[in-house]
């Protein structure tokens, strides 16, 4: 399913869930075998070291956005519920830039480079992708390829979603990478209860024809002439909120872009007028 | 069937609300035990207007544990249960609110509507029924006030009635006084009993088996009731070291389950009766 096995070349998938989701998840994910030793009981002292990577991961991620997670964080909201997925490395072929930023506490087992976090939601094939990182994103050129796109897949995969919901901030990268499942149907624009109220949170469809397309070309063109949302204008994501809350069903189209000094993102054209 | 908790002034006083999107609102018991969840008291948390609601869910979270303890990133309100699950408590109108209940709380004077005095947050899983509960707030941990006794143990039971649970998921950390509560609901499985995976190991991940009258002894009903198993061992809340020799046996394939509720013990900490089977 993959398009382009060599953006993984040494990497291999892993899993972090307990055993009653393990048993409930796709066996092979992207057509990719999990390794046995990749995969993680959060209940299980064994599994502290991998994990106390991952935490590692996200402080280099997250850290400098202050949106790091703390360590309970991850067992109480992610593990125990969830999962948390991505693609490793074997110690012994981290670059070696990498370990500089990022000491190893070991030097043997797997060391994740990218991670994605999801949560069951309450309907049924429904589920939250709610931390989406990689290495290449805090250390560009240090790490392989951006890994964020296959691991998103690899989650959806992995949880067999027929829609998955995201969150993010409209500043975010991560943007991006879930536009490569464009259209997204936008829940919510402007997000007082979250720590950055310029947050977005957005659904999709996660079937296996849309995991092919986001893996095939996840830049795609427009098919219409979207509305460009100036995603640094507050007042813009607040009206964009109340048009949501007065009934409107607005999508994303595609993946942010500059246009003049601004970074904007393509909305279905009938979804918004400027007031 | 009704609650009726052995403190009557908990719901004589408060009134539950609910945090949820409109989804998960609409597969949720909104008359658990037969008391109405009121329209204005259900806040969904992808709406503007709930926002002012929510900062009280921070202020009453930073309240409950204090500056010692693991204040959740609002972020990870949102992410980790809102969405996802809901949040479920009980508040008191905020002209209502008791001088020491308003100062614990930090609730501005220019505050209207409701105000969150206690809260459980609960994450779904993948089997249905099945709930990750994961913060239990009650302002009676801050605030000594015979009219909060009780409002804990309440405010799990109706939430997890609300959220239609049929088995619950969490993680305590052995000395808590938390466990307490929530060992009313009978003999916990123990799932792990010292878990790196937390920020604190001391911590034992536990499943409860949920029916009625499970719920009824955890609200304090002197109609609930619950069974445990007689006690083979003891386990002392700061004996790490025998925590680890139990998750080893876990590990092993052993099961233990709760034989009681923890005990005190003078001069702090608590003791723990398990039973092995």
């Amino acid at each position: 399913m993959l398009s382009d096995a060599r953006a993984l070349e040494g990497l291999s998938p892993y899993l972090v869930a307990t055993p009653a989701l393990q048993a409930r998840l796709t066996e092979r994910p992207l057509g990719l075998a999990v390794p046995r030793g990749h995969c993680f009981d959060p209940t299980r002292r064994a599994s502290a070291p991998f994990l106390s990577r991952l935490e590692q991961l996200d402080q280099v991620v997250s850290g400098p956005l202050a949106m790091a997670m703390p360590r309970w964080a991850f067992y109480d909201c992610a593990e125990l519920p969830g999962l948390v997925c991505g693609f490793a490395s074997s110690a012994g072929s981290v670059p070696e830039r990498l370990r500089e930023v990022w000491p190893l506490e070991a030097r043997n087992g797997p060391v994740p480079l990218s991670m994605c976090m999801a949560v069951p939601m309450l309907q049924r094939d429904r589920w939250l992708a709610y931390v989406l990182c990689d290495l290449h994103e805090a250390l560009p050129g240090a790490t392989p390829p951006p890994l964020r796109i296959p691991s998103l897949a690899l989650a959806c995969d992995l949880t067999g979603a027929r829609r998955m919901q995201g969150v993010t901030q409209w500043s975010s990268s991560k943007l991006a990478a879930l536009a490569s499942f464009a259209p997204l149907s936008l829940r919510a624009a402007w997000v007082p209860a979250h720590s950055v109220p310029a947050t977005c949170v957005v659904e999709f469809d996660a079937g296996a024809a849309a995991i092919a397309d986001a893996l095939a070309a996840p830049q795609r063109e427009l098919a219409a002439r979207p509305r460009w949302l100036d995603v640094g204008d507050p007042s813009a994501l607040e009206m964009l909120q109340r048009e949501l809350e007065a009934g409107a069903e607005p999508s994303i189209l595609g993946a942010p872009r500059r246009r003049g000094g601004s970074r904007v993102v393509p909305l279905s054209p009938e979804a918004w007028e400027p007031a | 069937m009704s609650i009726a908790p052995s403190n009557p002034l908990l719901l004589r006083q408060l009134q539950p609300f609910v945090v949820g999107t409109a989804d998960n609102v609409g597969c949720f018991d909104m008359q658990p035990f037969g008391l109405r969840v009121e329209d204005t008291h259900v806040f969904d948390p992808l709406r503007l207007a709930s926002a002012p609601f929510l900062d009280r869910l921070c202020a009453l979270d930073a309240a409950a544990f204090g500056p010692e303890g693991m204040p959740m990133p609002r972020w990870i309100f949102l992410d980790g249960g809102e969405l996802t699950g809901g949040v479920v408590g009980f508040g008191l109108a905020a002209d209502a609110l008791p001088a020491p209940w308003r100062e614990a709380l930090c609730v501005p004077d220019d505050h209207v509507g409701l105000v969150p005095v206690s809260m459980y947050i609960a994450i779904p899983t993948a089997e249905s029924g099945a709930w990750v509960g994961h913060n239990l707030s009650s302002l009676a941990a801050r605030v000594r006030d015979p009219a909060l006794r009780g409002l804990g143990s309440l405010t799990k039971a109706v939430a997890l009635r609300l959220l239609r649970t049929r088995t619950q998921i969490g993680a305590a950390q052995w000395d808590s006084p938390a466990l307490r509560v929530h060992a009313r609901l009978g003999a916990l499985e123990v799932i792990s009993a010292w878990t790196p995976a937390h920020g604190k190991p001391w911590t034992v991940t536990y499943r409860a088996r949920i029916d009625e009258p499970a719920l009824l002894h955890l609200a304090r009903d002197p109609r609930g009731a619950v069974d445990f198993p007689a006690p083979s061992l003891w386990l002392a809340s700061d004996d790490h070291a025998a925590m680890g020799m139990l998750q080893d046996r876990i590990e092993a394939g052993e099961r233990f389950r709760f034989a009681g509720r923890p005990e005190p013990l003078e001069g702090g900490g608590q003791r723990i009766p398990l039973a092995e089977g």
